[in-house]
């Protein structure tokens, strides 16, 4: 996300904020899921670009298949 | 703001569906303005109605069935069959996602009441944001007019957009990338330090208060908001006086027809003069044994050092008594009277037939004849008329803009801000200037001919539109007289042969002369550059015989516009106050119309024409004018060689000043009447379009102080006239009765409308924007062709006096600047009297940018700092006349131009050293 964040151009909501937002959320030592569900939805949705949209992929993947991870 | 919108075709519409109801959509319309019509609300922050849609904040993300991703509404427009959803869960949980995003980033402390995103944040029913704020940078509060505060910034650009699309300033940018993305001004410099004009478009675009007013204006819940309009240039804009206790907080712009919500520093920022604590508030009598003298030295907060207060009884007894005792010994003819540009249609009206009736003469006049007094004379010479054919907004129809001897920026901020985005909609630009303005940036061709060269430069283009058979043949048979002579008149003016003379190659002058004539639309608009000269009237003829021999006049997008300088010189020549006219430009030696307001007014009247400005005060010299009346107007700064006008002043009998300020004029006079401040009182103003616009009052006057329309009829009853006018409206009435080209206009449709454009003949009519569409309004309906002849200017340099003076007005201070040097902004931002050189010329002078040079001519002699400037030719300086301690007036060449008796304020020989001893500065502390 970290990556995301450093290639976001700024222009739109989504993406500027969104993946910022992200990687703060990504930071704690527990991830809120429901939080990033609702942003990642928001990201993929409203995005100007590809970018921010796929940006919140890798969430949905890793909560997905590797719940364990984050329990 | 806004764009000028036409009026929306007939056009078939779109239907689609919005959140499963039928509705409708003009083809232009986007989703989120056909959703708002059908009553449908959708959250939106970087979308502002009038500004083009960036679509960046994704606030208003709608459902569009069958598409992957949600649409920002303020940018898609629906097409027929479209289904969108506003309200499904899908969209709603975006916007909300987004304003909670944005929310979390701006800090809890309010920089403006209610913002935009708080009322979206309670309409979507957000709580608290659930997500860590940024890091936040600090506030940038290095501008005297707007606060930086970049905390509260959601990056919407609508700032941006306001600066670089509408104002087309070009100061603020979007820098950096991703999260870091801000705003910067220039090169990312403070504020105050770039090179931003604060004409604070970017602030009243900016929906959560980043960009706010430096006073925490923002944070005060007004009394009330009155609808008025700005008291400063011709450009007329309309505004919002924003009131607590008696007292402006703020000026928001409104949507009038000249400005769609624009306004420039002086209108946004220039309002708290009215509060200066040097108004004057009661009568004052000038002290016994205080000798009048030209060379006085001014205090203007310590006006008890000259006069003493005194009842109004007295002061008007005095004042009035005096001029009658004048009257009835020597005669009407000893006494004349200075109106003002800057007051109401009512109150010009009422002061010229004060002097008219009361005083027994036609010696009124105003500073009129000090800016357009020469086009007027050759406009009312060709056309039949003195306004303007087109209004300023035109530009955005004409394929060619022809600006010469003009610095709009600058002195009509707003209307330039219309020719930059002509400019940037396709319109070609010919700036035809000695001195390169900002606008030079922006013009397609930009011609720095030398300075008196107008003529040359003209004549050549004629001749080349002439010589290539440019000429609208069928225009010039149809509605035009004299074609030949001016024919014959430009064969002498090739191109090649005058190239030299205006220092533009002659291919130049051949170019844009062939864009002029073979576009489908061209205007020229011109300033004092082209009016200020002896041959100002010349000028004007060239210019307009140039649109007539092309057909150039007479369509939208298509004619002349002299571009007014205060804002009711137009008002107030319409209405009489110049000495050869009645209202309505109806001549005083003309018997009919004699006859006509001698039964309006009840009396026999004057039938020769009175003096002009500069002849009044060579009449008060010569001992034949002995009293004067000068209300609002500073003679005693803006005449030429203004040491022999302060002479004159001071050698009156009894001068009454009327005026807001202790001004220089006020300073030799022998009664001073402490008037009203534009905010303070009702009445009419006319602008450089020719509309009629209703300013209202939103402030008492202070302590004793008087409105001016009172104070006037107070002066006529003490002259022994029998007047009651209680309410301009009744003012207003007598005039409609008096001017066919007003008498369509009601007070109760000014109030209704704000403003309406003359000729407005008949109640209802709708009002000419653009006129002589079919013929011109001269005896035979044909224009007149008047050639012109090359005349030198009056002083030409020489070795004692090398270089040429050129002076003029600076964006921030207006006329003599007893306003705006008391209006704390302007005054921080321009606070002290600086002449513009050519940095070569500096050089050799062997002076620094800011170090002082000492600028005398044959009548007078000022120091003051210089300011290195590229685009004032060499040879040139250049000197805003607004300063007493430096006033470049003291140097001008009181010499007129024959026909409009306008003084060559744009040019006079002077001698330019290194050093000298400036003048303290008086001190207004705006």
């Amino acid at each position: 996300m970290r990556f995301f964040a450093d290639e976001s151009c700024g222009q739109c909501t989504p993406c500027r904020v969104g993946t910022e937002k992200a990687v703060g959320l990504l930071s704690k030592p527990k991830w809120d899921t429901a939080l990033l569900a609702e942003l990642s939805q928001a990201m993929a949705d409203a995005s100007i670009c590809g970018l921010g949209q796929a940006a919140p992929n890798p969430i949905a993947c890793v909560v997905k298949y590797f719940p364990e991870e984050l329990a | 703001m806004n764009a000028p919108v036409e009026a929306a075709l007939a056009a078939e519409l779109i239907e689609f569906r919005l959140n499963g109801e039928a509705a409708s959509a003009r083809p232009d319309e986007t989703i989120i303005e056909a959703a708002k019509r059908h009553g449908i609300e959708i959250p939106h922050l970087c979308y502002k109605p009038g500004m083009r849609p960036d679509g960046n904040c994704r606030a208003c993300m709608v459902e569009i069935k069958g598409e992957r991703v949600l649409a920002p509404s303020c940018c898609r427009k629906p097409t027929a069959g479209m289904e969108v959803s506003s309200d499904s869960p899908r969209a709603v949980h975006s916007q909300k996602i987004i304003v909670e995003m944005l929310a979390a980033d701006v800090p809890a402390r309010v920089y403006k009441l209610d913002s935009e995103l708080e009322q979206w944040k309670r309409w979507l029913g957000l709580g608290a944001p659930r997500f860590a704020a940024r890091a936040q940078p600090e506030a940038d509060l290095s501008h005297p007019a707007i606060a930086v505060n970049l905390d509260a910034c959601i990056q919407c650009t609508r700032c941006v957009r306001a600066c670089r699309e509408e104002q087309v300033n070009d100061v603020i940018g979007y820098a950096f990338r991703g999260a870091h993305s801000a705003i910067v001004f220039d090169l990312g410099d403070p504020m105050g330090a770039s090179t931003c004009v604060a004409c604070g478009e970017c602030v009243q675009a900016c929906p959560t208060g980043a960009l706010a007013p430096a006073n925490d204006a923002y944070l005060v819940v007004a009394d009330k908001v009155v609808p008025s309009v700005c008291p400063y240039c011709g450009v007329g804009c309309q505004l919002d006086y924003h009131v607590k206790d008696n007292e402006i907080v703020r000026v928001e712009g409104r949507d009038g027809p000249a400005n769609h919500e624009r306004l420039c520093v002086k209108g946004r920022y220039g309002y708290d003069y009215v509060h200066h604590r040097q108004r004057l508030t009661r009568p004052l009598i000038r002290k016994q044994g205080i000798a009048k003298t030209a060379d006085f030295v001014m205090d203007p907060a310590d006006p008890l050092a000259v006069f003493r207060e005194a009842s109004w009884e007295e002061a008007l007894q005095v004042a009035g008594g005096t001029l009658k005792r004048i009257r009835d010994e020597h005669g009407g003819k000893a006494l004349a009277g200075f109106g003002s540009a800057k007051g109401s249609n009512e109150e010009a009206y009422l002061f010229q037939k004060l002097v008219r009736t009361g005083f027994g003469s036609n010696n009124v006049d105003h500073c009129t004849r000090l800016c357009h007094a020469s086009s007027v004379a050759a406009l009312l010479e060709g056309i039949g008329s003195g306004a303007v054919s087109n209004p300023v907004m035109d530009v955005m129809k004409a394929e060619v803009v022809l600006l010469i001897g003009a610095n709009p920026v600058v002195n009509h901020p707003v209307a330039a801000t219309w020719i930059k985005n002509a400019v940037r909609n396709g319109t070609k630009l010919i700036l035809a200037d000695p001195r390169r303005s900002e606008l030079a940036r922006h013009a397609t061709h930009y011609l720095q001919f030398k300075p008196d060269t107008d003529v040359a430069l003209l004549n050549a283009m004629m001749h080349a539109i002439v010589e290539e058979g440019l000429v609208a043949q069928s225009f010039v048979a149809d509605r035009t007289s004299g074609f030949d002579e001016i024919r014959k008149n430009v064969a002498g003016y090739s191109p090649e042969a005058m190239a030299p003379v205006c220092g533009v190659p002659a291919a130049t002058i051949r170019e844009v002369a062939r864009m002029y004539a073979t576009s489908r639309g061209s205007m020229i608009l011109w300033g004092m550059g082209i009016s200020q000269h002896v041959h100002g009237t010349d000028n004007a003829r060239c210019l307009i015989a140039l649109s007539m021999m092309t057909g150039q006049v007479g369509r939208p997008g298509t004619g002349l516009h002299p571009l007014r300088g205060q804002n009711n010189v137009q008002g107030a020549s319409d209405v009489g106050l110049i000495p050869m006219m009645y209202p309505d430009y109806q001549r005083v030696d003309n018997a009919g119309t004699r006859s006509r307001f001698e039964e309006v007014w009840g009396m026999t009247l004057d039938p020769l024409p009175g003096l002009t400005v500069v002849e009044i005060m060579n009449a008060v010299h010569a001992g034949q004018i002995r009293g004067m009346y000068i209300m609002g107007e500073n003679p005693a700064m803006s005449d030429p060689d203004v040491s022999h006008a302060r002479q004159a002043l001071s050698e009156l009998e009894m001068l009454v000043v009327q005026d807001i300020f202790l001004t220089e004029t006020g300073y030799l006079a022998d009664v001073i009447l402490p008037a009203s401040a534009f905010p303070e009182k009702t009445g009419t103003f006319t602008n450089t379009d020719r509309s009629v616009q209703l300013g209202r009052q939103a402030l008492e006057p202070p302590g004793e102080a008087r409105q001016d329309l009172a104070i006037i009829v107070a002066m006529a009853r003490t002259l022994g006239l029998d007047w009651h006018y209680d309410h301009p409206s009744q003012v207003f009435e007598e005039m409609r009765r008096t001017m066919p080209s007003i008498a369509g206009i009601t007070w109760d449709r000014l109030e209704r409308e704000h403003a309406v454009t003359y000729p407005c003949e008949h109640e209802g009519d709708p009002g000419q924007r653009v006129v002589f569409t079919e013929d011109f309004p001269t005896a035979d309906g044909r224009g007149r062709f008047v050639p012109a002849a090359i005349i030198p200017a009056a002083e030409r340099p020489d070795g004692d006096y090398p270089f040429i003076l050129i002076t003029g007005r600076q964006l921030e201070h207006w006329h003599t600047g007893s306003m705006t040097r008391r209006a704390r902004v302007l005054d921080t931002i321009e606070p002290s009297p600086v002449a513009s050189i050519n940095p070569d010329d500096l050089a050799k002078l062997g002076v620094d940018p800011g170090g002082a040079i000492t600028v005398a001519s044959r009548r007078g002699s000022i120091t003051l700092s210089a300011r290195a400037d590229e685009g004032t030719p060499r040879g040139a300086v250049f000197i805003p006349f607004c300063y007493y301690e430096a006033a470049a007036n003291l140097l001008t060449n009181p010499v007129l131009d024959p026909f409009g008796k306008i003084p060559e304020f744009k040019y006079c020989a002077v001698r330019v050293s290194a050093g000298g001893a400036t003048t303290e500065l008086v001190g207004y502390d705006g």
